[in-house]
């Protein structure tokens, strides 16, 4: 408790205005008088939506150690309002008496899908649309996004109101858990019940995951949120060429060169050993006019001649370029190359 | 051909002679109907209703006309990228450079920004709890489909697409265009101004060009009189 009261001291008691805290000026200069009160105010009024419920305050958040210590641990900074956090951990519920983390968790979703999104592009910008949908979603798809939330050290509020109030616990202690209307029941031992209302612990985790990253851009602005991104969402591996699946690359590959122009793909033996043996290899370079474009080996001149197509196609739609700034990058003063599109046949 | 069934690779061919014997032969296209294993004239598909497929001015004029009139021109982009704009999928089996990659990556700008635009609002009229503006009419017809076909209809982008008519009998393409197709040609504009001016110029564009010709019209009116 006395380390408790510790780390209260670090965060200032200043009244903190709940989502007044827009740090950065909004960055795209919008076109004088195009949106004001006195110029469009029927429109301006379209935008306007205070929800009845309440939201937590910052003393209410203030009780909860287990929120102080997430709001440390994922070094939010003093501009983070602790209420902010408390709110990300608050899911939708049929008897919420909070504002929910629904809205929060929206902007976050758009945030962090925009940043992957640019970020593949750059990195990878001749990814068929498939693999690229996967490997986006391979960062902020449920499964990625709720291992994001287990590695913050998120608790999930296990208890049911009657275990709370018999051990003591005020509702302010939970509001440093993730707190959802599970989907999955365990009427008996052994057996799980999937509900129709209600959502899994996977999906809870992922709104708190963009509900957080919802709050970073809120307080403390976009260049803040997109550093944030890259350290917990992009700094993630994802193995690309893993993803890349092809059916019939021969002629794939012949599609691909006819439509840049290019001579056609000639297959040609480069190398074998042990061809009246048991274990032969041969080794197949597939050349496009005087190119070596690929290169594979395999026990029959067949795999090996696939192996080369295959090779040859990973060699163009796993290209990167050298410079991998972003466009929302300022620093990045050359234009970004964007693929004309895979080929189909 | 069946090299096998010829002999030849009883007779000691080895694989890399058969490859080059396919490579010689004569290609020939034909026009008019359809016939079965044949190679069609490029000529005879690459049109959409009386337009050719070209990198020509004519194709272009209206985009750029549309880029050079805003902002003195800020937003224009190189002719080669404005044809890939104006490019489906659907055109020509996707041999032709087309637009979907740009469309992507202009949809998750466009929702990025209109949140950020919605907050921005919020916090501009002084809400109690800024964020909660993403439950407001207002953001959710930001977000509708019908936004980007608002523009699309106002700027006459959808006449200039390049795409394959799903009722062919039907000679006047653009009155049948599909929502889809003129959706996913906005969306690639903007993809492509972030490509080539950067994420912040493409951001200024959604907000004053696109959100501001669907104010001008009577896009928000109806819903104006009843909020």
């Amino acid at each position: 408790m006395a380390s408790h009261r510790g780390m209260v001291r670090v965060i200032p008691r200043t009244s903190v205005r709940f989502f007044k805290t827009l740090t950065e000026p909004y960055s795209p200069t919008i076109s004088t008088d195009l949106y004001t009160q006195e110029k469009e105010p029927r429109f301006i009024s379209l935008f306007q939506n205070d929800s009845r419920l309440k939201t937590i305050t910052e003393e209410e958040a203030k009780l909860s150690p287990s929120l102080i210590a997430l709001h440390a641990r994922l070094n939010l900074g003093q501009d983070f309002p602790l209420a902010t956090l408390a709110r990300a951990l608050t899911c939708d519920t049929k008897d919420g008496q909070h504002a929910s983390n629904s809205s929060l968790s929206q902007v976050g979703k758009r945030l962090v899908k925009y940043h992957v999104t640019e970020n593949m592009i750059t990195k990878y910008p001749r990814l068929p649309i498939a693999v690229f949908s996967k490997a986006v979603n391979a960062y902020v798809g449920t499964e990625s996004l709720s291992s994001v939330g287990r590695l913050f050290g998120i608790e999930v509020e296990s208890k049911s109101p009657i275990d709370k109030y018999l051990s003591g616990e005020t509702l302010e202690t939970s509001f440093g858990k993730l707190r959802f209307d599970s989907a999955i029941s365990k009427p008996e031992s052994g057996v799980k019940h999937y509900g129709k209302e209600g959502i899994t612990e996977d999906v809870a985790y992922k709104f708190a995951v963009r509900s957080i990253i919802g709050g970073v851009y809120l307080h403390k602005g976009e260049s803040a949120a997109k550093k944030f991104i890259d350290e917990y969402i992009l700094s993630r591996k994802v193995d690309v060429e893993s993803m890349l699946k092809f059916e019939q690359p021969q002629r794939m590959l012949l599609r691909l060169l006819r439509r840049n122009n290019l001579p056609a793909p000639v297959s040609k033996l480069m190398a074998e050993t042990g061809r009246h043996s048991v274990a032969p290899v041969y080794v197949v370079g597939v050349f496009s006019g005087d190119s070596l474009l690929g290169e594979g080996q395999g026990s029959s001149i067949r795999e090996a001649t696939m192996r080369g197509a295959v090779n040859a196609l990973k060699a163009h739609y796993l290209y990167r370029p050298l410079n991998e700034r972003v466009p929302s990058d300022p620093e990045r003063k050359e234009p970004l190359y964007v693929d004309e599109g895979e080929v189909y046949f | 051909m069946n090299f096998r069934s010829l002999g030849l690779v009883q007779r000691g061919f080895s694989p890399v002679v058969r490859l080059q014997q396919q490579q010689i032969r004569n290609l020939v296209v034909y026009r008019s109907s359809k016939s079965k294993g044949g190679i069609r004239n490029p000529d005879d598909y690459l049109t959409s209703g009386s337009r050719k497929y070209e990198l020509n001015e004519d194709n272009l004029k209206h985009i750029k006309g549309y880029l050079s009139s805003i902002e003195s021109g800020k937003y224009q982009l190189p002719d080669r990228l404005l044809l890939q704009v104006i490019t489906h999928k659907s055109f020509a089996h996707g041999k032709l450079p087309y637009n979907e990659k740009l469309s992507i990556l202009g949809y998750s700008l466009f929702s990025m920004t209109t949140a950020k635009f919605a907050l921005h609002i919020a916090e501009v009229s002084k809400a109690r709890d800024v964020v909660d503006v993403v439950n407001s009419t207002g953001f959710k017809l930001l977000n509708r489909n019908s936004m980007l076909d608002v523009f699309s209809s106002l700027t006459g982008l959808a006449k200039v697409v390049f795409w394959k008519n799903p009722e062919p009998l039907n000679l006047d393409g653009a009155s049948a265009l599909n929502k889809t197709v003129e959706r996913n040609t906005v969306l690639a504009l903007i993809g492509a101004i972030i490509s080539q001016h950067g994420t912040k110029s493409a951001e200024e564009f959604v907000i004053n060009e696109v959100i501001q010709q669907a104010v001008k019209s009577d896009y928000f009116q109806p819903l104006e009189s009843t909020a």
